[in-house]
C-alpha cells in the first residue's frame, strides 16, 4: 500500500499508509491537490503546526480506527451524549491536560473530526458536574468575576439577559 | 504547541524608535523585536534609554528592547517623577532568576554600565534614606524599592548579594535588582495561582492607573501572565541580570504550573542556572550596582507606563507556546465545541460561572437554539419572555411539564421557533396558541400533551398558518374532528398524534390519511370509536404509513387482515388492550405484510402464547410483544448484563 511521509514541526518524519492518513481531511485535500494520489516518493508533507510527539499519537488514533464507520450525521442542535468515548480511554490511556489540548488542535488543524469530537468530549467529561471552582482547580483558571458571590455572578447572568 | 515558535532568534535591528508595546508608552530605543518571536536570545537593542518596563509580567517586547541597561539615563527626561511603586511582585524574583541565556545577558551588562552612571545622576536620594533602605532591604527588598537610591544601591551590593545568595543556594549572584526580586520571588511565586491582573497592576499603589489586562479572550489569565513575564523580565535588565526569561516564570506563577503558557520565553522554568549565571556575569562586569538601584526605581516609575504589553500575549497566542496550552488558548470554536457537549444546566451553572470568556461563550447563540426548559417549575411567562426577547433565533423549545407558564410566555417573539413541546403545561389555553401559530410561522413540530384548554380553535390555527407543519401532537387536549379535520391543509404532515382526544370519527381520520400522504405516523390510541372500516381505508390510502397505533380502539381481525393485504409499507402496529383480537388476525397479518416489524398484542387476551411462540420462531424478522414475550427479552437482557438467577440467594 502507498505510503506518506509526514513532517513534524520538529521536522521529524513519519510514515505512514495513505489510507490512514486520509482521514485527515486536510490531509487528503492536500493530496488531492498536490495530485500525490497514487505514487510514494514524495517529498514529505509538511505540518509545521503539529510536533512530533503529538503527530505520533494522531496517527496511532488514525491507525486504529481505520476501518471505522463514517460517524453518523447527528442532528448538531441535540444534546450531546459524551458517555460513548470507551475506544478513546483504551488508546490513550489518560494523557495529561496540555496534551489532550495539542491533540484537539492538531485534530481541528488536521480536520479529523472523530478525534475531535473525541478529544472535545473528554474535555466536557472533565467539566460535567463540577462546581465552577472546581473546573477553576481542574483548567488552571481565573475566576475574573469581579469579585462577587456567586448569587451576584448568576444575577449579572441574569441582568445581561434582560440588556438584550 | 512549539511548533510556531522559530528555533533561531531573528535579530532584527530597526531603525525606527517605536513603542516597546502599546503598554509601555516609554518609546524605546530601536529594536522592534519581531513579534513573532520570543527569541532565546533576543536581538541586541541599541542603547537603551528609557526606562524599562519592570512590569512584573512578561513584556517580552519591552524586556528585549530596552532590558540591556534599562535604567536609561535619559529616562528621567520622560519619566514622571518618581512615585512609590507598589512592590513588586514576588514573581520578580522567580524569573529574575530564570533569566534567558547568557548571551542576552552579558550584552545586557555591558549596555548597563552607561546606565549605571545615568541612574546614579537620577537617583540621588539622602544618605539617611538609602541607608534606611539598606538596612530595610534585608527583611523585605519590596518595600524598599521606592526607596532606593544609590546608598541604597551599594548597600544591595553587599547585603543583598549575600542574601540573594542564601535564598538561591548556588544560583550566582544576578545583581541587586535581580537579588531583590530574587528575594521575594522564590517562595511567593510558587505558591500563587495564576493571576496575572495582580500580578501585573501592582501599581495600583503608585497612584498610576492600573494596567488593565489584555483583553484578548484567550489570554484569560494567561493574557496578563504574558505581560508579566515581559515586563519583569525588562525590569532586571538593566542589572544585565534580568533574563528574557523571568517573564515566563512572572507571569506563569511558579515555573512548575504546567499549563500556564501564554508567553513562554523560550527557556524553560529550568534554566534559571544560565540566567543566574549570566547575571552574575553581568553584574561583575557592569557594575550595576548604581543601575539596579535605577532599576528599581525605574521599575516604579516605569509603572506607570508599564503596562501589560497586550500585544505580548497576542503574540503568544498566536503562537502557542512550547509549554502546555492552557484550555482558554484553543479556538473558541473548539470551545463551543466543546461546550455544546454540556447540557444546559452544566452551562448555566457551572460553565457561565467559571470566567468572563467562558460566560461569553455559553451565551453563544447556538446554544440558545435549542432550549430544554422541561419539568421547571420556576419557568414563567417572564423568563419566557426574557429568552425569547434575547434569543431570537431558538428554534425548538421544549417546556414541557412546566406547570407555570401560561399563555404570554413565548408570544409572537420566537419567529424561527421550529419546535415546542407544551406538554402538561396546563394554564396554556387557546389564546396562546393563537398568538404562537400566527407569530412562528417557520414551525414544524407542535406537541401539545394534556392540555384541556387548548381546543379545536388552535388546531385550526395551527393549520392555517404554519404550513410547514410536519409533526403535530395533541393528545389529551380538548379537540374534536370539527379541529382535526382542518389537519388536511397540512400536506406535509408526517406524524399526528391524536391519542385520547375528546372525539374522533371514524370519516375524520379516513379524510386525512387520504389527503396528506406524507403521512407515516399515525397514533390513535385510546379513540375508542375507530372500526375495522376506517383501519382499512387507513391501509390503502396511507400509502407512506410506517406506524399505526391502535391500543384501545374498537377492532377486530378484520383490521389486522386489511392491514396484511393493503399496506405496503407499515412496519410497526400495535394493537393492544383490543379484546377481540386472536390468533387468525396475528397469524394472517404476519403472513401477508412484508414490511411489517413490530406487532403489539399487549393484553389481547384471546390471542394465545403459545401461537405467539410459534409465530416469533416462523417469523424472525418480527417482534411480538406481549406480557410474556416482553418478559422473555427483559430476562434475556438480564442475563446479558450478567444477571443470574440466584444472585439474591446465598449459594451460587
Amino acid at each position: 500500500m502507498p505510503s506518506i511521509k509526514l513532517q513534524s514541526s520538529g521536522e521529524e518524519i513519519f510514515e505512514v499508509d495513505v489510507e490512514i492518513v486520509k482521514q485527515s481531511v486536510t490531509i487528503k485535500t492536500m493530496l488531492e491537490d498536490l495530485g500525490m494520489n497514487d505514487k510514494g516518493d514524495h517529498d514529505p508533507v509538511p505540518l509545521p503546526n503539529v510536533n512530533a510527539a503529538i503527530l505520533k499519537k494522531v496517527i496511532q488514533w488514525c491507525t486504529h480506527h481505520e476501518d471505522d464507520p463514517p460517524p453518523p450525521k447527528v442532528d448538531e442542535n441535540k444534546e450531546k451524549q459524551t458517555d460513548n468515548i470507551p475506544v478513546w480511554y483504551r488508546e490513550f490511556p489518560k494523557v495529561d491536560q496540555g496534551t489532550l489540548f495539542e491533540l484537539i488542535l492538531a485534530a481541528n488543524y488536521l480536520d479529523i473530526k472523530g478525534l475531535l469530537d473525541v478529544t472535545c468530549k473528554t474535555v466536557a467529561n472533565m467539566v460535567k458536574r463540577k462546581t465552577p471552582e472546581e473546573i477553576h482547580k481542574i483548567f488552571n483558571l481565573k475566576n475574573d468575576f469581579t469579585g462577587l458571590g456567586r448569587e451576584a455572578q448568576v444575577r449579572q447572568e441574569n441582568q445581561r439577559c434582560e440588556e438584550k | 504547541m512549539g511548533h510556531l515558535l522559530s528555533k533561531e532568534p531573528r535579530n532584527r535591528p530597526s531603525q525606527k524608535r517605536p513603542r516597546c508595546c502599546s503598554w509601555c508608552r516609554r518609546r524605546r530605543p530601536l529594536l522592534r523585536l519581531p513579534r513573532r518571536t520570543p527569541a532565546k536570545v533576543p536581538p541586541q537593542p541599541a542603547a537603551p534609554r528609557s526606562r524599562d518596563c519592570f512590569f512584573r509580567g512578561p513584556c517580552m517586547l519591552c524586556f528585549i528592547v530596552h532590558s540591556p541597561g534599562a535604567p536609561a539615563p535619559a529616562g528621567p527626561e520622560e519619566e514622571p517623577p518618581l512615585s512609590p511603586p507598589p512592590p513588586p511582585p514576588p514573581r520578580d524574583g522567580a524569573y529574575a532568576a530564570a533569566s534567558s541565556s547568557q548571551h542576552l545577558a552579558r550584552r545586557y551588562a555591558a549596555l548597563a554600565a552607561e546606565d549605571c552612571a545615568a541612574a546614579a545622576r537620577r537617583f540621588l536620594l539622602s544618605s539617611a534614606a538609602a541607608a534606611a533602605a539598606a538596612a530595610a532591604s534585608a527583611s523585605s527588598p519590596a518595600s524598599c524599592c521606592k526607596e532606593l537610591g544609590l546608598a541604597a544601591a551599594a548597600a544591595w551590593e553587599q547585603q543583598g548579594r549575600s542574601l540573594f545568595l542564601a535564598s538561591l543556594g548556588p544560583v550566582r549572584f544576578l545583581g541587586p535588582p535581580a537579588a531583590v526580586h530574587l528575594f521575594r520571588g522564590p517562595t511567593p511565586s510558587p505558591a500563587e495561582p495564576p493571576t496575572p491582573p495582580e500580578m501585573v497592576c501592582k501599581r495600583k499603589g503608585a497612584g498610576v492607573p492600573a494596567c488593565t489586562p489584555c483583553k484578548q479572550p484567550r489570554c484569560g489569565g494567561g493574557g496578563c501572565g504574558g505581560g508579566g513575564g515581559g515586563g519583569g523580565g525588562g525590569g532586571p535588565a538593566g542589572g544585565g541580570a534580568s533574563p528574557p526569561r523571568p517573564p515566563d516564570a512572572g507571569c506563569c506563577q511558579a515555573p512548575e504550573q504546567p499549563p500556564q503558557p501564554l508567553c513562554p520565553p523560550p527557556s524553560s522554568p529550568t534554566s534559571e542556572g544560565a540566567p543566574t549565571e549570566a547575571g552574575g556575569d553581568a553584574v561583575r562586569t557592569g557594575g550595576t550596582a548604581p543601575s539596579s538601584t535605577q532599576q528599581q526605581q525605574q521599575h516604579e516609575c516605569g509603572d506607570a507606563d508599564c503596562r501589560e504589553p497586550p500585544e505580548n500575549p497576542c503574540d503568544c497566542h498566536r503562537e502557542p507556546p512550547p509549554e502546555t496550552p492552557d484550555i482558554n488558548q484553543l479556538p473558541p470554536s473548539i470551545l463551543l465545541k466543546i461546550f455544546s457537549n454540556l447540557s444546559l444546566d452544566e452551562r448555566c451553572l457551572s460553565a457561565s460561572l467559571v470566567c468572563k470568556y467562558w460566560r461569553d461563550l455559553c451565551l453563544d447563540f447556538q446554544f440558545w437554539k435549542q432550549l430544554d426548559l422541561s419539568s421547571r417549575q420556576q419557568v414563567t411567562d417572564e423568563l419566557l419572555e426574557k429568552i425569547a426577547s434575547r434569543s431570537q433565533n431558538i428554534i425548538e423549545i421544549n417546556i414541557s411539564d412546566c406547570r407555570s407558564m401560561s399563555d404570554n410566555g413565548l408570544g409572537s417573539k420566537c419567529r424561527e421557533l421550529k419546535d415546542i413541546h407544551f406538554g402538561q403545561c396546563y394554564k396554556i389555553s387557546d389564546e396562546g396558541m393563537i398568538v404562537i401559530a400566527k407569530g412562528c410561522l417557520k414551525l414544524q413540530r407542535i406537541y401539545m400533551q394534556e392540555n384541556k384548554l387548548v381546543t379545536d380553535q388552535s388546531v385550526k390555527a395551527f393549520a392555517e398558518h404554519c404550513p410547514e407543519l410536519q409533526y403535530v401532537g395533541f393528545m389529551g387536549c380538548s379537540v374534536t374532528s370539527k379541529g382535526v379535520i382542518h389537519l388536511t391543509k397540512l400536506r406535509n404532515l408526517s406524524s399526528l398524534d391524536l391519542r385520547h382526544i375528546t372525539e374522533l370519527d371514524n370519516e375524520t381520520v379516513m379524510e386525512i390519511v387520504k389527503r396528506c400522504k406524507n403521512l407515516s405516523s399515525l397514533n390513535l390510541c385510546l379513540n375508542w370509536i375507530i372500526n375495522d372500516r376506517c383501519v382499512e381505508v387507513i391501509a390503502k390510502e396511507g400509502q407512506n404509513l410506517k406506524e399505526l397505533y391502535l391500543v384501545s380502539c374498537k377492532i377486530t381481525d378484520y383490521a389486522l387482515i386489511a392491514i396484511g393485504r393493503y399496506s405496503m409499507t407499515i412496519e410497526t402496529v400495535d394493537v393492544g388492550w383490543c379484546k377481540e383480537i386472536t390468533d387468525q388476525g396475528a397469524t394472517l397479518i404476519a403472513q401477508s405484510s412484508k414490511s411489517l416489524r413490530y406487532l403489539g398484542l399487549m393484553r389481547c387476551d384471546k390471542v394465545n402464547e403459545v401461537t405467539v411462540e410459534q409465530l416469533v420462531q416462523q417469523y424472525p424478522h418480527i417482534t411480538f410483544s406481549t406480557v410474556l414475550q416482553d418478559c422473555k427479552r427483559t430476562l434475556e437482557r438480564a442475563y446479558q448484563m450478567g444477571w443470574t438467577p440466584n444472585m439474591s440467594a446465598a449459594s451460587s
